[in-house]
């Protein structure tokens, strides 16, 4: 157990020309504990969870697939970010066969790391916990485009079928399956619910005109490493430069 | 702690307490009261410890420990408070599956006095919240949301009072814009209002009304950010009478509590525990009695032998 005791400072309090109170803070000490499994479980909390637990445990424990290479959560892009919206855009296709680009918005992500080896159902649970569904909304190219800048200004967000760099908080060389983006073009984009309606202060996204479904972003994560695993033997994302700094 | 009696009375000295030296320092020190605060913020429905296999926190978290922590220093100390500042639901399968249930009574169980809620508390929207509220056995308290429209009205309260030995607590909420953070249905109907205005008005009744010795803010706002949006340290520095916030949202480990000054210049101690129950804080508070001393500048330090 870390406990990191600290003496802070005295409260000063300047009780001096007001009316007297009853009690004042004359001063604090402060501690900090973490908390693990070095500290003696308590058994009461345990039977408690025992049964929440075992019920669980059934379900989640379950083995759908294999990671080849860790991955990472991180920006600009990352090994986990880009299987994400990898698997989303496979999903969104089949939602519409004309979607080609796909976003998860990267505070989704719920956990920073997968070890390689074997994948379960919980882990996934752990990576994207919100019950988030896929939704295709037709985005113009100027809206991509604002849609970009505003990745790039928070560091950029898990993308697949499209790139673009990161200059000064602002995205440049935007380009979609290798082409420069069309202002006047109408791109079909899968993201969450949560996204196409505005969250995260995605407000430009709000009013365009959207197909939602019935697919769990979870479930499409999931679909991806059973396939892949069936596939390919497990799962192994790369980086490939989909977002990074312009030099 | 001898360390802590020779600072305190070195400060004392050097204040200019000199004088007092034939004061009875006894006296006073046995009416010194000792409230603790013990706090969690952003538990994300970590019931159990992370994995043997996580990068970061492997074996840490978990409510059987942080009740077996909990319970120890209930043995130690006699006047425990604790608080946790909202985010409680959603981040491992338990919520998926059980709808945040065992958090409320696993919270119930290590005796939680107050809560307030965060964004991810609506993540099953106010009537997921309330089908799990009948489950704490503990006050949720924001005061910066109106409920009125909602059927959360009366259920969650601006703020509540409790009583320690002799002194009285108040402590408040206060929730972050819901607005682009959780999806509209979850939060239909609940109005937000600005938290330094809001908090202005209630630590005013708190203090005088209320009659308050100490008073608490539980915030889910966050610690702080570029720019202007409110944030815990700004609802420190632009109001007065708050003496500790607990904040969260931010998932910001501070090692210490941070204090700032108030708009009258008086300290506020602001302080958070990470995130996933990983942390428990504590701080504990030497409260003095001060009729015997009036209108004098440095009563606040007597604590030494």
């Amino acid at each position: 157990m870390k406990k990191a005791s600290l003496f802070i400072a005295l409260f000063i309090a300047a009780l001096s020309s007001c009316a007297p109170k009853k009690y004042a803070i004359t001063s604090y000490e402060a501690q900090l504990r973490t908390i693990s499994d070095t500290i003696p479980a308590d058994a009461g909390m345990n039977r408690f969870m025992a049964t929440y637990k075992a019920r669980l445990d059934s379900v989640m424990n379950e083995v759908i697939g294999t990671a080849l290479v860790p991955l990472t959560k991180a920006q600009p892009e990352s090994t986990m970010g880009n299987f994400a919206a990898d698997a989303q855009l496979e999903a969104g296709k089949k939602i519409d066969n004309l979607v080609t680009l796909s976003v998860v918005n990267y505070g989704g992500i719920r956990i920073p790391f997968l070890p390689a080896g074997n994948i379960t159902k919980g882990k996934i649970y752990e990576i994207m916990p919100f019950d988030n569904l896929l939704t295709v909304i037709e985005v113009p190219g100027t809206v991509l485009q604002t849609f970009c800048d505003h990745m790039a200004n928070r560091k950029g967000w898990p993308i697949s079928g499209f790139s673009y760099k990161i200059k000064n908080g602002k995205a440049i060389d935007v380009e979609v399956g290798g082409e420069a983006i069309r202002p006047n073009a109408i791109y079909k984009l899968v993201t969450s619910d949560y996204i196409a309606n505005g969250g995260d202060e995605c407000e430009f996204l709000a009013g365009l005109k959207k197909q939602s479904s019935s697919i769990l972003l979870r479930d499409a994560i999931m679909t991806k490493v059973m396939n892949d695993s069936r596939q390919n033997k497990g799962i192994e994302p790369k980086l490939e430069k989909r977002v990074n700094y312009a030099e | 702690m001898q360390s802590r009696r020779a600072f305190l009375k070195n400060i004392a000295m050097g204040g200019g307490l000199l004088s007092l030296n034939a004061f009875p320092f006894e006296a006073l020190a046995a009416q010194d009261f000792t409230l603790t605060i013990l706090h969690t913020n952003d538990t994300h429905s970590r019931l159990e410890p992370f994995p043997a296999d996580d990068k970061k926190f492997a074996g840490q978290g978990g409510v059987a420990a942080r009740a077996a922590a909990i319970a120890a220093i209930r043995k130690e100390k006699q006047h425990v408070l604790l608080l946790d500042a909202g985010d409680i639901f959603q981040g491992t399968p338990y919520f998926n599956e059980y709808k945040g249930e065992p958090e409320m009574k696993a919270m119930s169980m290590m005796g939680y006095d107050c809560a307030t809620m965060g964004n991810h508390d609506f993540d099953l929207g106010i009537e997921g919240f309330l089908r799990q509220l009948p489950h704490a056995n503990f006050p949720f308290v924001v005061a910066n949301y109106d409920f009125k429209k909602t059927a959360l009205q009366e259920k969650i309260k601006p703020y509540v009072t409790i009583k320690k030995g002799p002194l009285k607590i108040g402590i408040f909420g206060l929730g972050i814009q819901l607005y682009g953070l959780v999806p509209k249905e979850n939060y239909k109907g609940i109005w937000y209002n600005d938290p330094v205005a809001t908090a202005i008005d209630v630590v005013y009744e708190l203090k005088h009304k209320e009659k308050c010795d100490m008073v608490i803010c539980l915030s889910h706002l966050g610690f702080s950010y570029e720019g202007k949006r409110v944030s815990d340290k700004v609802l420190a520095a632009q109001t007065q009478d708050i003496d500790l916030i607990i904040g969260g949202h931010t998932h910001t480990f501070l090692d210490a509590p941070v204090t700032v000054r108030n708009r009258l210049g008086k300290p506020v101690i602001i302080n958070q525990v990470g995130w996933a129950g990983l942390r428990l804080g504590q701080i504990d508070f030497i409260f003095n009695h001060k009729k015997e001393i009036k209108n004098t500048k440095s009563h606040t330090v007597i604590l030494s032998k």
